[in-house]
């Protein structure tokens, strides 16, 4: 090992030993082992989600194919009836996500998070029913007028602009009161529950999932399962808070909690010694990114077409280069870490790219929090901001493609995001989570651009030593290809469902192995790591980082650009270039 | 008690977790109460369901459905500059491109 600008940077031999003694590679096999078990447990019911999709296409198929004039009432009955073929519903699939479940939702009786008796679950259920009878009677009334409006425009042979219009907009607004009342719907299902025994036994399991391991490692068993108790306990406290009613308004989620308890704890009474063999940041985080892997499908980049591509994917590279060297060249930000973890986490998508590009880069966990916080922050104002922005100044027919496209392009979290197109309307709602999941897929590129720039560039500059093939695969972080052979793989698997029958792919990869397997547990290890950087995080330290206000400085240039650029591109694409695919939305 | 280090310690906690306490309790529910837009989008995040928290695509709800929507129309509509365009290549030579020119001219 040799230091560097107090950088710690592995110098040495490739030994085949590393492949079961070091984190990056253990990092490895416990994702593919949770991958794997996925589809052990929800391959073999394809057969039932093909039966499920067929079924639909042949009751609403006929009636669907009419006109591709308008999406009639089939088409969003036959899209609703394949939306039914989820594989993580199958018995095994329901008891993996009631096993791996985090804690409830609740509002003033902290118990709530945890436990629910009969009693009062009927009592919500009674009280959330009025509401979803009067919203249940407005579908109905919605329903009739789109019927009418679609028979009309059947009648003149779906040539009509004018009235297809009129049955379109009809449709749609048939639409807004079917989802409203479904999620009313929802809320009448209230059901007892007691998440306490599951809890403790999720923890037992992630114990041993990492515990083992740990052992090659050199920490013992024992030392590690008594400070991974403490951990854990921290991590279930986060999810409870994250879920706390005015926390979700706000979006203040998991890793925001899950840093701030741990720093709470490590500032003010300290981190227990005990628990320090427990405190490991980096294997949680790179075995959650290797599961990430699996969620990095490339067939999706096609879903909102070119104008898309060119919002998501020339945007955001050109973002993070041009605020990278103004962090370099303009503001002369010291770590180069640091500079590259802000570029990605504020051009690609927030705490997903921080924590993908941090490992990559090998940035110290201050410059991740910092990153992190800096991203959080400007999430949840940018989340009320925008909307209320575009709502206030965008002609009305574009506050949905154009508004949502911007939105989803800039604002960093998933959730933010889809919580901000809501507020406009279904289809920026759509607009802006797709945009977003089509950055989000970039996470790969960017991650394995970062690695190879530190690993051949930034490194060799800081031990002064020049690098041959074989020190490079030394250095280069393992999980890194893991993220990459995960993503490649599931993306072969999801094309080749979906060449077997259209929408077989989200059923059993979205909604099975990936909703089903990999989601439930990557949750889990990004909070077990971010509650470990608390842990280890010393306010002075994160302060040094902060000299002059320069991350907040490069934030601020870096997402302004974004949003200048962004806006930019989305009204090119969307409506200069592709306005005939746009007004298809 | 101020003298006393671990006194100190456990103050400082309890006072913290105190403001986070006013925050989600007090602060929170009163800014949603009085300032519009954030009862707004309070009460959309409530109606559906929406984890606002999350971080990653479809951890919210409305990131699936959006994705099915949009190529699900796209393909009714069948429209031929929807796909594997050329122009949709381009797009994404275009992302390689502009990081191979970072990569020789802003990261040196």
């Amino acid at each position: 090992m040799e230091e560097g600008n107090g950088i710690v940077v592995d110098q040495g031999r490739w030994e085949w030993s590393q492949m079961w003694k070091k984190e990056d590679w253990w990092a490895i096999w416990i994702g593919f082992f949770i991958l794997i078990a996925a589809m052990f447990v929800y391959f073999p019911h394809s057969g039932e989600m093909k039966e499920i999709i067929n079924k639909a296409m042949v009751k609403y198929g006929q009636d669907d194919r009419r006109t591709s004039a308008i999406k009639t009432i089939a088409w969003y009955k036959m899209s609703d009836a394949k939306k039914k073929a989820e594989v993580r519903k199958i018995p095994a699939g329901k008891w993996l996500t009631s096993f791996a479940a985090k804690p409830h939702g609740w509002k003033d009786n902290p118990m709530d998070a945890f436990f629910m008796g009969k009693e009062k679950a009927d009592a919500k259920a009674a009280s959330a029913r009025g509401r979803y009878l009067k919203k249940k009677i407005v579908e109905e009334i919605s329903f009739a007028v789109a019927f009418g409006a679609e028979k009309i425009a059947q009648t003149a042979g779906f040539t009509n602009a004018a009235l297809n219009l009129s049955a379109s907009t009809a449709i749609d607004k048939w639409r807004d009161a079917k989802l409203a009342a479904a999620a009313a719907k929802k809320k009448t299902q209230v059901k007892p529950y007691n998440r306490i025994g599951k809890l403790i036994g999720l923890g037992v399991f992630f114990c041993v999932l990492f515990g083992i391991p740990i052992t090659t490692m050199g920490v013992p068993f024992r030392q590690f399962a008594l400070g991974f108790v403490f951990v854990y306990v921290v991590a279930v406290v986060a999810w409870f808070f994250s879920y706390q009613v005015t926390m979700k308004h706000y979006g203040v989620g998991y890793a925001a909690w899950a840093i701030l308890l741990g720093m709470l704890i490590s500032n003010t009474v300290g981190t227990p010694k005990w628990a320090m063999p427990a405190v490991q940041t980096e294997y949680y985080i790179k075995t959650g990114l290797v599961l990430l892997g699996a969620k990095i499908l490339f067939e999706k980049i096609i879903t909102i077409g070119t104008a898309g591509i060119f919002v998501a994917w020339v945007v955001t590279p050109t973002v993070w280069l041009v605020t990278y060297w103004f962090g370099q060249k303009i503001i002369n930000i010291p770590s180069k870490r640091l500079n590259a973890v802000i570029c990605s986490d504020m051009s690609v998508c927030g705490v997903s790219a921080a924590i993908a590009a941090a490992s990559a880069c090998r940035a110290k966990k201050e410059e991740l929090t910092l990153a992190v916080g800096l991203s959080l922050v400007f999430t949840a104002i940018m989340m009320i901001v925008m909307p209320a922005f575009i709502k206030g100044t965008f002609p009305l027919d574009k506050q949905m493609v154009l508004g949502g496209a911007w939105m989803g392009g800039t604002i960093d979290a998933s959730g933010a995001v889809a919580a901000a197109g809501a507020f406009l309307g279904e289809k920026a709602l759509y607009v802006a989570a797709t945009i977003k999941m089509i950055q989000n897929i970039l996470i790969g590129v960017i991650a394995f651009f970062v690695a190879l720039y530190f690993t051949t560039r930034v490194e060799v500059e800081e031990t002064g030593a020049k690098v041959g093939l074989g020190e490079i695969w030394f250095r280069f972080p393992k999980f890194v290809i893991g993220f990459m052979a995960a993503s490649i793989v599931f993306s072969l698997i999801y094309s080749w469902f979906n060449l077997q029958l259209d929408g077989l792919g989200r059923a059993m990869i979205d909604k099975g192995a990936i909703k089903g397997g990999s989601d439930l547990f990557r949750g889990w290890f990004f909070t077990l790591s971010f509650v470990s950087i608390g842990l280890a995080t010393n306010f002075r330290e994160l302060k040094e980082h902060f000299k002059g206000g320069k991350p907040l400085i490069l934030y601020l240039f870096g997402q302004s650009f974004n949003l200048i650029l962004t806006l930019i591109m989305a009204y090119i694409m969307f409506y200069v270039v592709f306005p005939g695919l746009t007004a298809t939305i | 008690m101020m003298d006393n280090p671990k006194a100190k310690a456990w103050g400082q906690l309890i006072f913290y977790s105190f403001l986070i306490w006013v925050f989600g309790w007090v602060v929170g529910p009163y800014m949603e109460k009085n300032i519009s837009i954030y009862g707004q989008i309070a009460q959309i995040v409530e109606e559906r369901d929406i984890d606002s928290g999350a971080y990653m695509y479809g951890d919210s709800a409305g990131s699936y459905d959006g994705e099915y929507y949009l190529a699900d129309s796209f393909k009714h509509s069948k429209r031929d500059d929807y796909g594997m365009t050329k122009g949709f290549v381009g797009g994404l030579i275009s992302c390689f491109l502009i990081l191979g020119f970072g990569w020789l001219f802003i990261l040196e």
